[in-house]
């Protein structure tokens, strides 16, 4: 395989060096255009995320590539000593499956993480519009985001959620089924009390009420995200008609209370509600959580939540991996085989082609122009050139498909004297049996 | 028993169990694709129920005669409901509840010895046969809405105890669960209410039947779900307490089956 990868990400280098070497989606065709300087680099992708920033390339020569690729990282950083120790490379087969997991969201920092996906495309897309990549690199990351798409179906890596604000929100979904006729108050209009009511909306979530102690903070976030505000004093009076309330102000004492929420249930006929309060100190008093049917969920319910469901990922994770390397070892056998198809191809074409000549030859000197006797010596070429090569084809595909033996390939190349098939031309094929619907 | 009624008896349990064990393993999350077919293998023990009830009426003996008749009913009418409440909404959970209930009411009504119902021969043959039909219908109502409001007391004690991970894809939300169980009590009730009237007016009529303690329990049944939907309406009865009423009604009708059936078995 003549894949190559250079980079640094989120393990291998601190955040300095990715900030000097990150390229952004507006400079990403200038930076690609930079590469074409470089020596052995016949088709090259960047992939800039905030966790790493990536070269993947088809190359002619692997050590020159990856001189290449370093020479470019060195010229956009000043320490290139420092550069140096937190580069990695892979080549070949390691390089296809560093792509498969990174694709995968194997490598990412929340395993299981659903941009990751996008941003690969976008990366490839970018390098195909600009001409830099061609039917190498798109075939690599083609059978990437099949991978990609397998682990995402075959396995629960993408199931379970990672982040506070989207396991709060799927706790109110095992409450209620939809998100639509909700009623959310929001207490505090802070950075989190932001993201959670985008995560609501982002469900449907369209009656929003949001309070806080400084009005005008209050107007401003419920002006961004087209919600209604209240004044901090009248919050009580709305206790009822919330389904939902989000609390996170920076009270250094409750300011809900279970006599409040007693009362407020009673107005609301008992219909659940369901508090998450992600502020510290605690803005719900704790007792709340034994009253019937309100679904108290502070911050350490969350984060315990979410160390639970990473766990989880990191059990999918071991069954992705599986799933990675069966498909690298399958994607090597195919690539492999392919390598004999036109090897065989050619040497059938070329014994065709003298039996045909000498045939052709015997049936003029005998006067055989036409009719039964024609087609007899025709069906004759045919089954000396099929008999002839039958045994050499089979041994050909053997010998690479199960004992991965390219020697005989380029043995046979040099005893027929065949032009060698470039290994490259193979990933590129238009009759790759695994082609199909490729998006994920 | 024939040879054509046991092999029914016995398909039908053998799928019934089988059932139950997948959408055990299916909620376990060792694979969802049990879930799938658990569906068919409750389906198939439905089936074979039917079949056997087939069978007891080709022997003179169907279902609105005796108690063995009714109990076979009530297991088939609650694999019915089931089967086609989850045509919209997901209920693995109740399944790993109602596969082994139809199992139990199958295998009861066939211990159960046939017998007429007393007095069936006194000429209240059609006042007997609505008070069966209605009652297992009005029972199966009940159980469909225990099973489900269990499940709600399942679920809502993991969430409360945090314990997220219990149940997470394989049932509806609360409030779903909550509704669900309302409708059912709501169609139940009247059935019931009327099953009631039935048997009392048929208690009456035929003299040979005295009053029993299963008559007690059964007035009280009433008065526990007329309290459920009444309160409901009244004060706001929902969630956890209404879920607690609603399957203390379906056990208390539950001692009544128990009893009935142990008086059949041991008059023999």
């Amino acid at each position: 395989m003549s894949l190559l990868v250079t980079g640094c990400n989120f393990r291998s280098a601190p955040i300095e060096i990715r900030e000097t070497l990150s390229v952004s989606s507006q400079n990403l065709a200038v930076e690609l255009e930079k590469l074409r300087e470089r020596e052995s680099l016949k088709e090259w992708i960047i992939l800039s995320t905030c966790n790493r920033v990536e070269v993947y390339a088809d190359v002619i020569d692997p050590m020159l590539g990856a001189l290449g690729v370093q020479d470019y990282f060195a010229s956009r950083c000043a320490d290139i000593a420092e550069l140096q120790r937190h580069l990695y490379r892979y080549e070949g087969e390691e390089a296809v499956r560093h792509l498969f997991r990174v694709a995968s969201s194997l490598d990412s920092l929340v395993v299981g993480e659903a941009q990751i996906s996008g941003q690969v495309k976008e990366a490839l897309h970018v390098a195909l519009t600009k001409g830099v990549a061609g039917k190498v690199l798109h075939g690599y990351f083609q059978r990437a985001f099949n991978v990609a798409k397998r682990v995402r179906t075959e396995t629960e890596i993408a199931r379970h959620h990672a982040s506070v604000p989207s396991v709060a929100i799927e706790l109110v979904g095992r409450v209620f089924e939809n998100y639509e006729p909700l009623s959310v108050m929001i207490v505090g209009a802070g950075e989190m009390a932001e993201l959670a009511v985008q995560h609501l909306i982002g469900r449907g979530v369209s009656r929003i009420r949001i309070a806080n102690r400084g009005y005008d903070r209050a107007c401003a976030l419920a002006e961004r995200v087209s919600a209604s505000a209240i004044e901090f004093s009248s919050m009580t009076d709305h206790l009822s008609w919330a389904d939902v309330i989000v609390c996170s102000t920076g009270s250094a004492s409750p300011i809900l209370t279970r006599l409040e929420l007693v009362d407020a249930m009673k107005r609301r006929k008992q219909r659940p509600l369901v508090i998450v309060d992600i502020a510290i100190p605690r803005d719900v008093e704790a007792e709340v959580r034994d009253l019937e049917n309100v679904f108290l969920f502070d911050i350490d319910d969350l984060k315990q939540i979410v160390s639970e469901n990473l766990r989880a990922r990191q059990k999918e994770a071991e069954k992705a991996e599986q799933l990675i390397e069966k498909d690298i070892a399958e994607f090597h056998q195919w690539l492999t085989q392919q390598n004999a198809v036109p090897v065989i191809r050619e040497l059938r074409s070329r014994f065709t082609q003298v039996v045909k000549q000498e045939a052709e030859r015997a049936a003029k000197q005998m006067g055989i122009n036409g009719g039964q006797e024609r087609k007899l010596f025709e069906t004759m070429t045919d089954a000396i050139v099929n008999k002839l090569l039958h045994v050499p084809t089979v041994n050909l595909k053997h010998s690479v498909a199960e004992d991965s033996d390219e020697d005989l390939v380029a043995a046979t190349c040099k005893l027929f004297g065949l032009d060698e098939p470039a290994l490259s031309e193979s990933i590129a094929n238009e009759d790759s049996p695994h082609k199909g619907n490729h998006e994920t | 028993m024939d040879s054509l009624t046991m092999l029914t008896l016995v398909v039908g349990a053998i799928f019934y169990t089988i059932a139950t064990v997948m959408y055990v393993l299916g909620i376990l999350r060792i694979d969802d694709a049990f879930v799938a077919q658990a569906r068919r293998f409750l389906l198939l023990g439905g089936v074979g129920q039917l079949l056997n009830i087939g069978t007891h009426c080709i022997d003179g003996f169907h279902p609105l005669m005796d108690v063995s008749g009714a109990l076979n009913l009530i297991g088939l009418i609650v694999v019915g409901g089931y089967l086609a409440t989850t045509i919209k909404f997901k209920l693995t959970t109740t399944g790993a509840l109602i596969s082994p209930l139809a199992l139990v009411t199958f295998l009861a009504a066939a211990m159960v010895p046939h017998s007429a119902v007393e007095d069936l021969q006194n000429g209240s043959m059609m006042l007997g046969k609505l008070h069966l039909v209605l009652i297992a219908l009005g029972v199966s109502a009940f159980a469909l809405a225990a099973a489900i409001s269990t499940v709600y007391l399942l679920q809502e004690s993991a969430l409360k105890h945090k314990r997220v991970a219990l149940f997470g894809g394989q049932s509806m939300a609360l409030m779903t669960l909550d509704t669900l169980a309302r409708r059912f009590v709501l169609v139940g009730f009247p059935i019931f209410t009327m099953a009631v009237v039935t048997g009392y007016l048929w208690m009456k009529r035929t003299e040979a039947m005295a009053f029993r303690f299963e008559h007690l329990i059964a007035a009280c049944v009433w008065l526990m779900f007329a309290g459920v939907i009444s309160l409901r309406q009244i004060t706001g009865l929902r969630g956890r307490k209404a879920a607690i009423l609603t399957v203390s009604g379906f056990c208390a009708i539950g001692v009544i089956l128990t009893l009935y059936f142990l008086r059949r078995v041991i008059a023999g």
